[in-house]
């Protein structure tokens, strides 16, 4: 539809925005914030190879893989992260737009992640009905040991194999001394990715890992390895998962399919582009909330419809109204790095 | 047509000459600048996003990744407003620095005197906003507009109408 808008006032509303837009000069401290921005991303990029984190326990997202971590020896390179990041961002629930059995039952609390992996995700982009074959390959530092739930000896020498109960696979098996995992729908394309996987190159500008040959099986690179830092994340939730509502510095992609959602379809919610994973009963919502920061909002009663519900009316706080609203002490969000951990 | 002025500006400090990024920041910052300050209709607010910007392209730049930085910034930036959730992030930054902004120099603060145009396209939908300040703010054609955003030249000319329309009205209850 074209509507009629006369010369002048197409010439009165050019001249005028263009005098006001000539007035919008950067503030000379530009570049010095500039600058600032960028040495937080780069932090964020740090070098893979740093020293191994005492130990670690990490609860992946959806409760299908949980991977602990536990500290062999020091490796020879660099000390760990000192400083543990906390989010910016952290969610309140409308609980008018939460169903009526669940109001009571949502408590509030801190997750801490002291995992400092590199995960980036892999794909198909056809449009071919059916799941897409999704993998997230994970690399740790040296000097992690990664134990598996469920594991068993693989189709070949150094390889752990892991088949989940709701579908998918993890593999695991080191290349040199680097730990990697694998987790994916498609055993064939995991082992196909064990041959062609290493850990980067100090001197190279990609962190995390790369390939020695091209992809197999149509894949492409959907998430490229991106660097986790020790984080602490608001989470509500209620004990029996009909509602998980979290904060992560993963990507979208990264944390469905770590949960085990190997057919991933992006909807919208209001003006908002989002993830959806389904598996089994689990549905999850993934928005991106920070250029860093997904909001995952998951459960394993809750329905997609009810779930965008939820999502629609959650606000974003800072940390301060979000520990005043749901009552948490500063306390909560400290760190206790275990000593020990067990498999 | 009329052409923008450019500002006055302090001496350009470049960032990594060696790479080419310098000669970019200094070229594009003012438009990059204005651009998100048009859109997002603060300067504190577009002075975040224009930091954010700058320092996501910069990796990307080194790679060889962006054959035009202009384009490409653009884009980023309205990523950025059109986020509900990145735009939070950049506000609530904005707001913290003002506040200390304040407290090291509390008479500084003064008022800000607004166009009533430019208020007025702080209301028009993200979308039409953005054809407007591209189209008449930017002074880009229909066709560079609609490469820009990926829209068929017919939905800019569409969007662009509209806008003009609705601040048309905008400006007639303005004066009543």
């Amino acid at each position: 539809m074209s509507i009629d808008i006369d010369d002048d006032f197409e010439r009165t509303v050019r001249d005028r925005l263009q005098a006001a837009g000539a007035l919008k000069a950067p503030p000379a401290r530009l570049e010095a914030r500039t600058r600032q921005r960028e040495r937080h991303h780069a932090r964020r990029l740090a070098a893979t190879r740093v020293g191994a984190v005492a130990v670690v326990g990490i609860a992946v997202v959806g409760g299908m893989v949980a991977i602990q971590r536990s500290h062999t020896e020091p490796s020879a390179t660099s000390a760990t992260s000192a400083n543990v990041d906390t989010g910016a961002l952290f969610p309140i629930l409308d609980l008018s737009s939460v169903p009526q059995p669940l109001r009571d039952k949502v408590g509030a609390s801190y997750y801490h992640s002291v995992s400092e992996e590199w995960a980036g995700v892999l794909g198909t982009t056809s449009d071919i009905e059916g799941e897409r074959n999704l993998v997230v390959i994970t690399v740790f530092p040296i000097g992690t040991e990664v134990a598996l739930d469920g594991e068993k000896p693989g189709r070949r020498a150094g390889v752990s194999e892991v088949t989940h109960l709701q579908g998918g696979h993890t593999l695991f098996w080191r290349v040199g001394e680097v730990p990697f995992s694998a987790i994916g729908s498609d055993l064939n394309t995991l082992y196909a990715l064990v041959d062609i996987v290493e850990p980067t190159n100090d001197s190279g500008t990609r962190g995390g890992y790369e390939f020695t040959a091209p992809l197999p099986g149509g894949l492409e690179e959907l998430v490229v390895p991106t660097h986790r830092e020790p984080y602490n994340g608001p989470s509500l939730s209620t004990d029996d998962g009909a509602l998980d509502v979290g904060v992560y510095e993963l990507s979208p992609l990264t944390l469905l399919v770590t949960g085990g959602n190997f057919s991933v379809e992006t909807t919208k919610v209001n003006d908002m582009e989002v993830a959806v994973g389904r598996h089994g009963t689990w549905t999850a919502v993934a928005v991106t909330v920070s250029p860093t920061e997904t909001m995952l909002v998951s459960s394993n009663a809750l329905d997609l419809q009810q779930l965008t519900q939820i999502v629609e009316h959650i606000s974003m706080v800072d940390e301060s109204t979000w520990q005043q609203h749901y009552r948490l002490q500063s306390s909560d969000a400290q760190v206790v790095t275990p000593t020990t951990t067990s498999g | 047509m009329s052409s923008l002025i450019e500002p006055s500006m302090p001496a350009v400090v470049t960032l990594h000459v060696d790479d080419g990024y310098g000669e970019v920041f200094a070229q594009h910052r003012v438009a990059v600048f204005r651009f998100a300050a048009m859109l997002c209709g603060s300067d504190e607010v577009a002075e975040e996003i224009t930091a954010e910007v700058f320092a996501r392209v910069l990796p990307k730049w080194r790679k060889d990744l962006v054959l035009e930085p202009l384009p490409y910034l653009r884009r980023a930036v309205l990523n950025e407003v059109r986020s509900r959730w990145r735009r939070l992030v950049h506000e609530r930054r904005a707001a913290a620095r003002a506040r200390r902004d304040t407290e090291l120099n509390p008479d500084a603060h003064g008022v800000e005197l607004r166009e009533p145009l430019v208020a007025a396209l702080n209301r028009l939908p993200l979308r039409q906003r953005t054809v407007v300040v591209l189209r008449y703010v930017e002074d880009m054609s229909e066709s560079d507009v609609g490469r820009c955003l990926g829209m068929a030249p017919g939905t800019v000319k569409s969007q662009s109408s509209r806008g003009l329309a609705t601040l048309r009205t905008l400006m007639m209850e303005e004066d009543r």
